[in-house]
């Protein structure tokens, strides 16, 4: 897959104080790309980078193919976004806040039904948006961001203010986007269930620099298992399973062993030895734990 | 769209914003001159209205000045800041930037709707006083306003609009420039104070933009250029610089 979007050693700084650091991102064509990050991580400075809202200290970027600092215009023709809170004119309707981006995306009032309709708004058109929830003000920005029928969605925490059905929904319509419309969807979340859920590839982003980069299945192999075994005298049943070859780390009233090892011989050994034997279990590094390791070792 | 091709949609939208905004209803706020004249005439006992003997004459030219003098710079501070805030406030400008439109015909085309809402409202106060002449006329006859000469009105009324022009054009970038209402305001304020002390002034007058409506009604002997050409090229130029600037400022 070509990458629609690309940035080579985008840098930018505010004051003097780095948020981007030679970011090289790549999101792949007809991906869901989640870019992850904690809070100040520069998830947002890099979308604003990418949408043209503000421009680099150093590098490059590449959106379609084309250079951004020259084709701003050509790009964003092809390109949906919402950057964090939905921008609305609260004195309007719903149906006029979206009849205004309609005229300059040469849109017709079809179009618009069309994304109320997809956002669950269209019984709400003639509302003013000054008396919409938090909820419906992220639907209409979302109805915004489609409006254009945009081959590339840039959205910077699309399921902010929604309640759990809405998030549920809004992730079934961002899931689908690549598959029955042929958009590419370009995310930034710091939900990682949303991006287990929802992404195909992911980017970790770390006081502005690129921890990891790449498709989800990759994040999810390097994913560390081990067995964790409790027992009723867990120092005795260590010494046991270390002169037996199998080696064990004690964490609290646990005995953690290589995910190498058999299971059931683990288990015999124990039992035959007179050891209760109360829990055995196989587990894995969750993606949070994953994200927390990249993310906070960095920040070490 | 590219260019001048951008401008009118940009125009367009801009227009479909005004709607149920304070920004539109405030041009209606020339009717207060009018009205307070109109007042002044039923009466009849004001020397304000009976300074000559050409009744008409006299209201035309005391509606327009109480305007030009006190109403329009903060009119023209109000409308700015309030259009910029429509953008300011929910952060509107980092969705409005990425319309792929060029940037610089947001900004003239928000130059060009606070031009249109200055016009509305000297349209406003024309018909506004034509309205009230017919009425004294109608109503208070001692006045003996016989005739009703619209130019005595229109014409300087439309230099007027000619020469705030530079001060709409450094209101609006100064609005844009800083999302601060009370920065817009207190710029604008402090501009008419020195406007006002700045109009009798052969050396400054004829060359501050907040004084050049006045100089209009009140022409300085021996001025070099009429303040509304003087108004119209300054305007022209500060536009052409804050549209330039704002093409390249960051989207916070």
């Amino acid at each position: 897959m070509p990458n629609l979007i690309e940035t080579q050693t985008l840098s930018r700084a505010f004051n003097g104080q780095p948020a981007v650091r030679a970011l090289d991102l790549e999101v792949p064509e007809g991906a869901v790309y989640a870019f992850l990050g904690p809070n100040g991580a520069g998830k947002s400075t890099s979308i604003r980078l990418i949408l043209g809202l503000i421009r680099p200290d150093s590098g490059t970027i590449t959106v379609f193919g084309l250079p951004l600092a020259t084709e701003r215009l050509a790009v964003l023709r092809r390109v949906g976004s919402l950057v964090e809170m939905p921008s609305l004119y609260p004195h309007l309707t719903a149906t006029e806040n979206l009849a205004i981006p309609a005229r300059l995306l040469q849109r017709r009032s079809a179009d618009i039904s069309r994304v109320l309709e997809t956002v669950g708004l269209s019984s709400v058109g003639r509302k003013l948006v000054g008396n919409f929830s938090l909820g419906m003000r992220q639907r209409l920005g979302l109805a915004q961001a489609l409006l254009g029928q945009p081959e590339l969605l840039v959205l910077d925490e699309p399921t902010n203010g929604l309640d759990p059905a809405g998030i549920h929904e809004v992730r079934q319509l961002l899931k689908s986007m690549p598959s029955e419309h042929g958009v590419t969807v370009f995310l930034s979340s710091h939900l990682l269930s949303e991006v287990e859920q929802l992404a195909t590839h992911v980017g970790i982003l770390s006081q502005g620099t690129m921890v990891f980069q790449g498709a989800v299945a990759d994040l999810a192999a390097r994913r560390q298992s081990r067995l964790r075994v409790i027992v009723d005298r867990p120092a005795a049943a260590a010494v046991l399973l270390n002169a037996r070859g199998w080696s064990t780390d004690r964490q609290g009233e646990a005995l953690i062993a290589a995910a190498t090892a058999p299971a059931a011989a683990l288990n015999r050994i124990l039992v035959e030895a007179g050891f209760d034997v109360h829990q055995l279990v196989h587990e894995e590094d969750s993606l949070e734990h994953m994200f927390l390791g990249m993310t906070q070792s960095e920040v070490r | 769209m590219i260019g001048l091709q951008a401008l009118p949609a940009v125009l367009a939208t801009e227009y479909m914003k005004l709607r149920r905004t304070l920004a539109l209803r405030m041009t209606v706020l020339p009717l207060v001159v009018v009205f307070l004249y109109f007042l002044l005439g039923i009466m009849g006992t004001s020397s304000l209205v009976r300074q000559n003997p050409d009744v008409w004459d006299s209201i035309g030219r005391n509606s327009i000045s109480l305007w030009t003098m006190l109403m329009l710079p903060l009119f023209i501070t109000l409308e700015t800041s309030l259009l910029a805030g429509l953008e300011h406030t929910d952060r509107n400008w980092k969705y409005l930037m990425t319309m792929p439109v060029p940037r610089w015909t947001v900004y003239v085309s928000k130059f060009i709707v606070t031009l249109t809402l200055v016009a509305i409202a000297h349209v406003v106060l024309f018909a506004g006083t034509m309205v009230s002449g017919l009425l004294l006329r109608q109503f208070a006859p001692d006045l003996k306003i016989v005739a009703l000469p619209m130019g005595g009105v229109a014409w300087p009324l439309l230099k007027i609009t000619a020469a705030a022009l530079m001060a709409v054009a450094i209101q609006h970038w100064v609005s844009l420039r800083w999302p601060s209402f009370i920065a817009a305001m207190g710029f604008g304020m402090c501009a008419m104070v020195v406007g006002f002390m700045a109009v009798n002034s052969p050396e400054y007058g004829p060359w501050f933009p907040w004084s050049l409506t006045l100089h209009t009604l009140r022409p300085l002997p021996g001025a070099v250029i009429h303040p509304a050409v003087f108004s119209a090229i300054g305007a022209a130029a500060i536009t052409a610089f804050g549209a330039w600037q704002f093409a390249r400022r960051d989207v916070a």
